[in-house]
Parts: C-alpha cells; sequence; structure tokens
C-alpha cells in the first residue's frame, strides 16, 4: 500500500501543485495527505507503510517538467532541524525501525505568486502528475 | 565447413540490406547454415580470403569503392549485384551528368577522403556472377537467391520475380 | 607517435573510419571521425517535377525512408497551399511511428545490442547479432519481431516496406483497411510487453556502464527536436525548441520554415561536412544535439502514459538535460514504447478509416518547407521550384549532420578514457566505435550535400604526420 504525501503551499501558486494533487488523489480513494510542509509527526504514518510517494514542486527544474527519483534508504545517522523527505524517512527509521521505500514525484514550476491556481505550463502537466502517482500507488510498473 | 558469406555496401543508401534484414525470423535460420565472415553487421575490419558469396549493395562512386569491390573480387568465389543501384548505378549515377558534381570531381581531394570517380554500376569494373534487380528487391527474392547459393546452385530469379 | 586506424566503423549505416593519433604516453591526443561517401541529393532534385521528391528523396536512406517521405511530401503541401484532410494525418502519422519504431529496433537490437549484452570487450567474431542469437536467443528473437511489427505495419499501410510510394503532396494514395487496423491493434499489446522487458533490462543493466555513461560523448551541449502544442513529444508535426544542458528552454516555438534564422551551418577547415550550430550561441559554443535523447530533453513530457512513466524516472537519474550519448540507447526504448501507445491511440480513432485522404491542387507557392523529426532527428527538407513546378533549388538538413560536432568530440572523450597505446586491446577501440553507435547516425542520409563527409577518426603524430596505422 502506498501512502501519498502532498507538500507545498496552495496560496503561492505553482508551490501548491503537490498539495493538490495530494488532495485530488484522496478524493479518488487513495491514501493520500496534504501538507504545508513534513512535520515530524508523520514519522509515524511512515513507519506503518511499505511505500511512500512525496510529491513536490520544483524551482530548480524546468517548468512543466515531471521527474521521478528513487529517494535513497536512510541510514540511522544524525537528524537536522526542518525536515526534507530524506529527513522525515531517517527520522521513521530512528524511531521506529522502520522506513518505507521512497519515491519523490516533482514538478518544475516557475510562478511563486500570491494566489490560487497554477500558471498555464503547470496546469497542462498537472493531469500527467496525478497520473504518473496514481499509477505508483496502483504499483502498475507494467511487466 | 559452412559457406562463408559476406556482404558489403559502396555507394547505396543501405536499403538492400536493410531488406536482407526484412527476412525477419527466416535470416536467422538461414544463418545457421552459413558463416557471415564480412559485413556492415558484423565487427570483421579486414575482407578474408576464400569467401564463396559476397552480395554487393551500391554503385562504385570513389577511389575507396573502387579498391574494395577490387579486393572483394579477388577474394571472393562469386559476386551478387544486390539492387539497382549495383546493377545500373540508378540513384548514385544521376550525378553522372550534373555541372556542380563534375566540379567536385575535379577538385583536388583532401587526402582524408577518397577521390570521386564517375558512378559505375559493379558489373563495369568486375566480373559479376549473378543479378538481384530491385530497389531494393524484395526479402523473398533475396532469401531466394541465397537458399539457392547456398544450396550449390544458380538463384533461379524469374520464379522469384513474380513472386516478389 | 602513433596512428590507429578503425576502419570500417561497423554496425552503423553508412561508411565511416575513424583515425586516432596517440601522444608519447600512449594516450589518445587527437581524434577524426571521417565519412568517405558523397550523395548529393540536393543537386540531383535539380530540374525535376516537386512531386517526384517523395519518392526521390526517400532513397537518401533505406532505413529511414519514410520520413524523408514525410518531410518530402509536407514540404510539397506547402507548394501547394493545400489542408491535408485529417485523415491522411492520422495515417501519414501511423505509418512515421511505425518506421521510429522499426528504425530504433534495428538500431538497439541488430547494431547496439552485441555490446550492451555480450559486452563491450566480447570476441569481435561474435559480437553481433548472430552472436546475440547464440546468447540471448530470446531477446534477439524479440528483437527481430519488434523491427518485423513495424516493417510489416509499414508494409500493409504503404505497399511495401522499404521506399514506398504512399505518402504524397496533399496526403496519402490510399486509406487504410480494417484489416491493417486490426493488424496494428492486435499486435501492440505483446510488443509492449517485449519493449518494457527490454527496458526494464536496460535500467538494471545501467550500473555496469558507469564508465561509458561519464565518457561517451557525455559533455553540455543544446538540443533540439520538435514539440507539439502542449510541451509533448512529437515526430510529425510541431515547433522546434533548443534548451540548454541545464534543461532551461533557449528558445521555443521557432518556425521551422525559418530554420536559416537560428541555425548555421560552418565550413571546416579540413572537412567537406559543415557543422551546423545555433545562430544566436555562435561557433562552436552554439553546438547542438538531435535525436532521441535531444527530443526527451526538450519535451515536456511524451504525452502517452507509459512514456511518461519512463521518462519520469529517466529524468531521475539528473537535474538538468540528460548529457551523455550513452543515454540516447534510454530514449530510444522510451520512444518506442511512446510509438506503440500512440500507435494504440491513433489507429483507434473512427476517423483513421476515412476515405477522404488527399487533397489535390496546383503548386500555388513557390517555396516549400517540411520537417519531421526522423528516428535520428530534426529533418527539414526545403524546395523552391519554378512556375512549371519543377525544382530550382533544395536544400536538405538532415539529423546526423547537426550531430558531427558532437559525435567527433564525442569520440575523443572516450578515446582518451579508454585507449591506451601501450597495452592496447581490441574493445577500447570498439568503444570508440560505440559512442558513433550511440548516436545511431545515418551516413547515408548525412551526405547529401555536394561535397563528401570526411568523418575520419586518425590517429597522428606530434608532428602532424600520419603514424602507424593498425587495423583490428
Amino acid at each position: 500500500m502506498t501512502l501519498v504525501i502532498g507538500l507545498g503551499n496552495p496560496l503561492r501558486r505553482d508551490d501548491g501543485v503537490g498539495y493538490r494533487a495530494a488532495l485530488e488523489l484522496e478524493q479518488q480513494g487513495l491514501c493520500a495527505l496534504a501538507v504545508c510542509q513534513l512535520l515530524p509527526e508523520l514519522a509515524d504514518r511512515l513507519a506503518q507503510t511499505s511505500q511512500v510517494l512525496f510529491m513536490d514542486a520544483d524551482l530548480s527544474l524546468r517548468p512543466g517538467a515531471i521527474y521521478l527519483r528513487r529517494l535513497a534508504q536512510p541510514d540511522a545517522g544524525a537528524l537536522s532541524h526542518g525536515l526534507s523527505p530524506a529527513e522525515l524517512l531517517q527520522l521513521s527509521l530512528a524511531l521506529y525501525g522502520h522506513a518505507p521505500a521512497a519515491y519523490l514525484l516533482s514538478m518544475g514550476i516557475s510562478d511563486l505568486g500570491y494566489g490560487e491556481g497554477f500558471s498555464l505550463v503547470v496546469e497542462a502537466a498537472f493531469p500527467a502528475f496525478l497520473q504518473l502517482a496514481q499509477s505508483l500507488c496502483s504499483g502498475a510498473r507494467w511487466q | 565447413m559452412k559457406p562463408k558469406i559476406a556482404t558489403i555496401w559502396l555507394d547505396g543508401c543501405s536499403g538492400c540490406h536493410m531488406s536482407l534484414l526484412d527476412l525477419d525470423e527466416r535470416l536467422l535460420e538461414l544463418a545457421e547454415r552459413f558463416e557471415l565472415v564480412y559485413s556492415p553487421l558484423v565487427d570483421t575490419k579486414e575482407f578474408p580470403p576464400g569467401v564463396d558469396v559476397t552480395l554487393v549493395e551500391g554503385a562504385v562512386s570513389s577511389q575507396a569503392d573502387l579498391d574494395k569491390i577490387r579486393q572483394v573480387c579477388q577474394r571472393s568465389r562469386l559476386l551478387v549485384s544486390l539492387g539497382d543501384c549495383a546493377v545500373t548505378g540508378n540513384i548514385p549515377a544521376l550525378r553522372n551528368t550534373l555541372k556542380e558534381v563534375l566540379d567536385v570531381y575535379h577538385a583536388p581531394p583532401t587526402s582524408e577522403v577518397p577521390e570521386l570517380l564517375w558512378v559505375k554500376p559493379v558489373h563495369q569494373v568486375v566480373a559479376v556472377d549473378f543479378y538481384l534487380p530491385g530497389c531494393p528487391p524484395s526479402a523473398a527474392i533475396i532469401g531466394a537467391a541465397l537458399e539457392a547459393l547456398l544450396e550449390g546452385r544458380p538463384p533461379d530469379l524469374q520464379a522469384a520475380r513474380f513472386g516478389n | 607517435m602513433r596512428r590507429i586506424e578503425i576502419n570500417p566503423v561497423t554496425r552503423i549505416e553508412g561508411h565511416a573510419k575513424i583515425s586516432l593519433h596517440l601522444g608519447e604516453s600512449g594516450r589518445v591526443e587527437q581524434a577524426r571521425l571521417h565519412i568517405e561517401q558523397f550523395r548529393g541529393f540536393e543537386k540531383l532534385a535539380l530540374g525535376r517535377p516537386f512531386y517526384e521528391m517523395p519518392g526521390l528523396m526517400a532513397r537518401t536512406c533505406g532505413i529511414c525512408p519514410v520520413s524523408h517521405l514525410i518531410a518530402g511530401a509536407k514540404a510539397a503541401d506547402a507548394l501547394l497551399a493545400v489542408e491535408v484532410p485529417q485523415a491522411a494525418v492520422y495515417l501519414r502519422r501511423i505509418l512515421h511511428l511505425a518506421q521510429i519504431f522499426q528504425s530504433h529496433a534495428l538500431s538497439y537490437f541488430y547494431l547496439s545490442a552485441p555490446d550492451l549484452l555480450l559486452g563491450m570487450d566480447a570476441d569481435p567474431q561474435k559480437r553481433n547479432l548472430l552472436g546475440l542469437l547464440a546468447q540471448h536467443p530470446q531477446v534477439a528473437r524479440g528483437g527481430v519481431a519488434l523491427r518485423r511489427f513495424g516493417q510489416e505495419i509499414i508494409e500493409r499501410l504503404a505497399g511495401r516496406r522499404i521506399h514506398p510510394a504512399w505518402v504524397v503532396p496533399g496526403g496519402v494514395s490510399n486509406p487504410m483497411s480494417r484489416e491493417t487496423r486490426d493488424f496494428i491493434l492486435q499486435g501492440i499489446p505483446s510488443a509492449q510487453k517485449t519493449v518494457q522487458a527490454t527496458l526494464d533490462e536496460f535500467k538494471r543493466s545501467l550500473e555496469n556502464y558507469r564508465e561509458e555513461i561519464r565518457t561517451f560523448a557525455s559533455f553540455p551541449t543544446l538540443f533540439l527536436g520538435l514539440v507539439g502544442d502542449q510541451g509533448e513529444l512529437e515526430h510529425y508535426h510541431g515547433q522546434l525548441r533548443m534548451v540548454e544542458p541545464s534543461g532551461r528552454v533557449v528558445a521555443d516555438r521557432l518556425d521551422p520554415a525559418q530554420y536559416h534564422q537560428y541555425l548555421a551551418e560552418q565550413d571546416e577547415p579540413d572537412s567537406y561536412l559543415k557543422s551546423p550550430y545555433y545562430r544566436p550561441l555562435g561557433y562552436p559554443a552554439g553546438m547542438y544535439r538531435v535525436g532521441p535523447l535531444a527530443r526527451i530533453n526538450v519535451i515536456e513530457r511524451c504525452g502517452t502514459p507509459r512514456a511518461d512513466f519512463e521518462l519520469a524516472e529517466f529524468r531521475g537519474l539528473e537535474r538538468g538535460a540528460e548529457l551523455s550519448s550513452f543515454y540516447y540507447h534510454y530514449a530510444r526504448l522510451i520512444e518506442m514504447l511512446f510509438a506503440l501507445e500512440k500507435l494504440q491511440e491513433l489507429t483507434s480513432r473512427p476517423q483513421a478509416l476515412d476515405t477522404r485522404v488527399r487533397a489535390q491542387a496546383q503548386p500555388s507557392r513557390q517555396e516549400g518547407v517540411g520537417v519531421a523529426e526522423a528516428p535520428r532527428g530534426t529533418l527539414i527538407h526545403h524546395y523552391r521550384i519554378d512556375q512549371h513546378g519543377l525544382v530550382t533549388w533544395a536544400n536538405l538538413i538532415i539529423a546526423t549532420g547537426h550531430n558531427n560536432l558532437a559525435m567527433n568530440q564525442g569520440i575523443l572523450q572516450a578515446a582518451k578514457h579508454f585507449v591506451d597505446g601501450n597495452r592496447l586491446q581490441e574493445g577500447m577501440l570498439n568503444r570508440v566505435e560505440a559512442v558513433i553507435r550511440a548516436f545511431d547516425p545515418c551516413l547515408s542520409c548525412a551526405t547529401h550535400a555536394v561535397g563528401q563527409m570526411p568523418l575520419e577518426v586518425q590517429l597522428l603524430g606530434a608532428d602532424g604526420g600520419l603514424l602507424d596505422r593498425r587495423s583490428r
């Protein structure tokens, strides 16, 4: 079972793409959380799942382009303040002895203005973003 | 000892070789009956002696082509002109009449590239034993010709033509 | 000082020779790629009726004649100033996808898989399709079946596999039959399985190729390719986009018909082949690559689910554009997946069976440009005609030509890394050739202009003289 965590700020336009994607997927009955930032409490959820998919916006990538990365398994080393997906995984491992297989699905963005709604490029790419997340959740690797 | 087969391409578009590959699975079966000793598709760098049959695609257009086909002729028992460029000159030979191209013929080439020549079909420079016309000849014709040659008989092209 | 010559470069389309110049240390200092063919199609077209162009230009190449048919017919469409019927657009697209598919299958399974699956250092006698058949029969047969599927689609639609005549100015000459449609749809699922399995295996094997990934023409260049309206993968029609190594778009929505405004060619002092470059950045900073890797780098998404999934995963390897030419193989496999999905989509449309497949007209313009993405990259056909419809001028911009600079730099990079003249082994030289194979060049296509395309790798001495000539 895959846990989806979409993060971002829905009031900073494109930055909310991960957040909104998670909302959509939750509506479709998937186990999805829309959060503005990763909080330590999430480590508990991570510890109970076999696979987690983080969905996020990324300013450094080309707007509209979608990147999928498998995140490395954490080692139980030192933690720092503030949580990235990698750090959350590390926390999960440290506290609960388990970290799920993890993926990061990023979309390149450009517009960080105030307000809701996406730039055209991101809006156009949104359906593909969702579709990729769905296929990862359903475990379809098209064998 | 399996017969040794070779293929080369001179000035051609590689369409005849693609047509050979269009034998699909049948090529894999046929290949069990011969040894492909030289071809653009394999890594042999030097044309070996003692080749039984060489399929030649393309017209003779440059000094490099001419040197190559002479060497191939010396080292092969039978030569087959494969496709219209080898049989008649075809598309490459169109340039024989063009003024712009004639200028290039007379311009001294750099040492890195071969000198250009009047485009000629293969049989005008070496002796050819069989001709497979077509642009390209169909896979069926090439297959029929190969089978015949592997069995040591001349290809029956009359039959093949109608089955094209 | 020594010279090593690799002649010919095998398992590529066309003639090429590589010369390597070794220094005192035994390492390579200079490498040049020479192509010894001369084709001259731009001149062969002169004085001929424009409607002959698709058929004539197809003969530039026996692997991708369909791409030349498409680009030539689109240029002729422009001369006629016609709107091609929707069904004909679908059919041309279907034909073109089938060709991309078979050409990529040829490139991967017949030409490069011997290196990738048997190993770069494998016995040269066995390092070919037949050797692959002996060791990995399922893969070899799978590859043959994939190429056959693409070729059979072409045969059924266009009448013959190689140099068909079906694509004409204004459309295509006849509609698609139900039998052909059913044939295509029925063949897709098993083809998808084979391609997916191949791609999965390829991804697993990347571990073994870390060195090659780093050194096979892996350097920053621009990338050029067609994109559709939504930034999706396109091979039939669209606008050109230029992307820089970071992935950032440098120029977008370029009109292919105005290519001369942003693409220029530089004469090389010792080569008949000119090197295209992106005008605003000048030469050689404006070097760019085309082909599957470039297309994957310029698009936002493929536009079909499986291909998009694989694309996203592929992108996860790097932050910006993928720079290593080794990844051309990866991109080719993604494009094969895309082609199958797109074939499914287009062939299923009811309109694809429509019988109105050709618009008729007389020439209305004196200049026409047609663009397509051939398997190997951006292809442009540009014709000018007189009042009688005879061609007065023709210019072809052909994929492999765009990649000339990158190929030359690429073999130097690989040769510097792998070739040690003091302990020369065949596998070192094979790796230099494998760089060229990654580009999947079509040299019969590329040598279309007057003058030869010398791609010669020469091993020259410190004094510039030709050194030891060694062939394998």
